[in-house]
């Protein structure tokens, strides 16, 4: 089975990445090449929502990582939801994920950003 | 039926061409030959038919002396004898063809009161002699006599058959006889004679003679022919002659038939085939006839008919020749392209092929060369393609060879005091990868021991793998604990690393002489413990990060106590998640299984029959990431 990409950049400054499939080594290069796209747009937070991801290899969780070093470097944040126990598991083991950055939750987590979006209106004001 | 191109151009256009202009032809061709067969017999009738009025004008002329003279008797039943000498003497006079006339009298109503029939004929040329042929006693009303019995029978004047009047000198005559009454009673007839041969020559010139004339009596008997001989002479014996029974049953269905015709048969006298064209001569009763030779009527239709046939022959044939021949050059560059395809089919990829024009086949020869031109370049382009992965694949064997070199031993016991076993397997998914493992005893007495798995796989899992395991080497010359181990390697790794390549490993450091076992875990799977009884426990270590994405990060270390005959089982995700055909892993479930199994086996049997048990489980399914096991086993301080 292949990776399945939806991304959702309705919700500015946010990207929100629909994942679903497997994310392995095969799988992992077409993701990267999108993150990069999406990076270029400088958002303040780029969202996985892995509810239809049924397997991450390491490939999978470097290029995670990767998208989460290159928007701590821009100040933005990485944010994952809806993780199935298998790969929440795999996170676990590598251990590399800030606890903050992973919700249970699409409710937890739209708190959270409109959080960010109001503190970010507030700063800029 | 398989026809090649040429035959089906053939068969398709020239043969229907050939067909349809041919039967045109031969019918433009029999038309001709029928209007000219046509036109030439009615000719050839008209020609008849006017012979035959021209004879029964003759033949009327003279009659009607014999009825002229007839009539005058009957107004004049009491002229004397003498006078009729003067009228059959003038009768004679009158025309040139007349021979004889005569006026024959019933003897008992005859002035003499017997046989009387005043007679005059051409002595000679220019003599013409007068008697009564009844004086001598000569019985004129005798049954032989035609040209007394007929006009009695019949009651009007008629022309007897041709007779040989054996009396008069020998010669075939015809005679006129009209009768003449007295009070209503036919008492005598007056009749003039006609000399066959006089007849003959007056009608035949040299035309009758070259298309064979004939007239036909009512009684089959020649009244004269070509042949002069044939005077007189019946149809049966000419039959008879040249033995063809059929001459006397034409004759029969000419005079039969009493109207203009003609018939068809072989010839009579000739080998050819003749045409036959009749027609009536009324007054007689006889049939006029032409015999003529089919060449010579026919000679010069047939000839043209005969030439036109030649020239369309020709016609035709000259078209089948054009036709091959263009054909012929259509085809002959399909048979070169054959040809030539067959060449670059055998490898032959110099064929070029030479194309001038821009019809249908100079376009498919260009192809033709395009496509050669394109095959020599892309086999080319394969041939590179393949020595260059072939390079690669010979690096990447180089490669492997050097990775696994750096790696100590698959296997290892403690040669001197035999207190541990090690043995372990590594299997990259691809040529190379990113599992490492490592073992070494310290100078302080420990056995340390490093599993590691580097995100990813290939090649630039290894690049990383190299880097990884070169740090391990040289940080591991010193005498330090592997949670110390861990945060130097942490801090190396991130540095230099945008593609956030990382490692998840396993340190332990066993103290040989006493079974304490410090651990440290970077993100990596949990080591398991064999107990020398065969029970399983996980070890619990509190994980730090996968090495190479937090800087700065402690690992923290813990503490077990192995008793003699415990092995460890550390392991990467290559066995943990072996997949079956059905995408389902292994697990740590299989692992706990296989190494139940095998739990007081050596580490090297150990270690075999974990693989043998993955293998058999992924049951050929493409091995989806490296794999790595290591055991060992400790035996114990036997010092």
């Amino acid at each position: 089975m292949s990776l399945m990409i939806n991304l959702d950049a309705s919700r500015v400054p946010f990207q929100r990445f629909s994942l679903g499939g497997r994310l392995d080594t095969t799988t992992a290069p077409e993701l990267e090449k999108k993150i990069d796209e999406v990076l270029a747009a400088k958002p303040l937070a780029m969202v996985f929502d892995m509810a239809e991801l049924e397997y991450i290899s390491s490939a999978g969780l470097r290029a995670i990582f990767r998208a989460q070093k290159a928007m701590h470097a821009a100040n933005g944040e990485v944010l994952m939801v809806n993780m199935q126990p298998a790969v929440q598991k795999v996170f676990d083991i590598v251990k590399a994920l800030p606890l903050k950055s992973v919700f249970r939750s699409v409710e937890e987590l739209d708190e959270y950003l409109d959080a960010m979006q109001s503190k970010v209106r507030e700063e800029g004001r | 039926m398989h026809l090649n191109l040429r035959g089906k151009i053939f068969a398709y256009v020239a043969l229907p061409v050939v067909l349809i202009l041919g039967g045109v032809e031969a019918l433009r061709l029999q038309q001709l030959a029928d209007e000219a067969t046509a036109s030439t017999i009615d000719r050839e009738e008209t020609s008849v038919e006017r012979e035959a009025r021209a004879l029964n004008a003759k033949l009327r002329e003279v009659a009607r002396i014999a009825l002229d003279t007839a009539n005058f008797l009957e107004l004049h039943p009491d002229i004397e004898p003498p006078r009729l000498f003067d009228l059959v003497r003038r009768n004679v006079a009158a025309d040139r063809l007349v021979y004889g006339a005569a006026i024959a009298f019933l003897p008992s109503a005859s002035p003499t009161g017997g046989l009387f029939s005043p007679y005059a004929f051409r002595k000679s040329v220019d003599e013409i002699a007068v008697m009564d042929i009844g004086r001598d006693g000569y019985d004129y009303t005798a049954a032989r006599w035609q040209w007394w019995q007929r006009p009695f029978e019949r009651g009007y004047g008629v022309w007897t058959d041709a007779y040989l009047d054996e009396g008069a000198g020998n010669v075939w005559m015809v005679t006129f006889s009209a009768p003449f009454r007295r009070d209503g009673i036919p008492i005598g007839v007056a009749t003039v004679d006609v000399e066959l041969p006089t007849l003959r020559a007056l009608l035949f010139n040299a035309e009758a003679q070259r298309r064979k004339l004939f007239v036909l009596g009512a009684d089959l008997r020649m009244v004269f022919a070509h042949d002069s001989a044939d005077i007189g002479t019946p149809l049966q014996t000419i039959a008879e002659r040249s033995g063809r029974s059929d001459i006397l049953a034409l004759g029969r269905k000419m005079l039969a038939k009493a109207a203009l015709g003609h018939t068809v048969a072989a010839g009579w006298d000739s080998p050819d085939r003749q045409w036959i064209f009749y027609a009536p001569v009324v007054s007689a009763g006889w049939v006029l006839g032409l015999r003529v030779d089919e060449r010579r009527v026919f000679g010069a239709v047939r000839a043209q008919a005969a030439d036109a046939a030649v020239g369309l022959v020709v016609t035709l044939a000259l078209i089948a020749l054009g036709v091959i021949f263009v054909t012929r050059r259509i085809t002959a560059p399909l048979a070169r392209l054959t040809a030539a395809a067959q060449r670059v089919a055998q490898g032959d990829m110099s064929v070029e092929l030479k194309s001038t024009g821009d019809d249908e086949i100079a376009r498919l020869s260009r192809s033709f060369n395009h496509m050669a031109q394109a095959i020599v370049e892309r086999e080319q382009a394969l041939v590179a393609e393949t020595a260059a992965r072939e390079k690669i694949e010979t690096e990447l064997a180089l490669a492997k060879e050097l990775q696994r070199s750096m790696l100590p031993p698959a296997q290892a016991h403690d040669a001197a005091f035999g207190r541990y076993d090690v043995a372990a397997v590594l299997e990259p998914a691809r040529a190379v990868g990113g599992d490492f493992f490592d073992y070494v005893v310290t100078s302080d007495g420990r056995l340390m021991f490093v599993i590691a798995d580097v995100s990813d796989k290939g090649v630039p899992a290894a690049l990383f793998m190299v880097r990884a395991h070169t740090l391990l080497r040289s940080l591991a010359q010193a005498p330090v604990s592997p949670s110390a181990l861990l945060a130097t390697m942490n801090n190396a790794l991130c540095a230099d690393n945008d593609r956030c390549m990382f490692v998840t490993l396993a340190c332990g450091a066993l103290e040989l002489a006493g079974g304490r076992l410090e651990l440290a875990n970077a993100g990596h799977e949990p080591a398991l413990r064999v107990r020398a009884d065969g029970r399983l426990e996980w070890l619990a270590v509190d994980n730090g990060p996968a090495l190479g994405l937090i800087e700065n990060t402690p690992y923290p270390r813990a503490e077990f106590r192995l008793e003699a005959g415990d092995a460890l089982v550390l392991y990467t995700d290559g066995v943990s998640e072996a997949f079956d055909p059905e995408k389902r892993a292994f697990g740590r479930d299989g692992l706990e299984i296989a190494v139940r199994a095998q739990a007081r086996a050596s580490a090297l049997d150990l270690c075999a029959g974990v693989i043998a048990e993955v293998r058999r489980f992924t049951a050929g399914a493409e091995q989806s990431d490296d794999l790595t096991l290591l055991v060992l086993r400790w035996h114990g301080a036997r010092s």
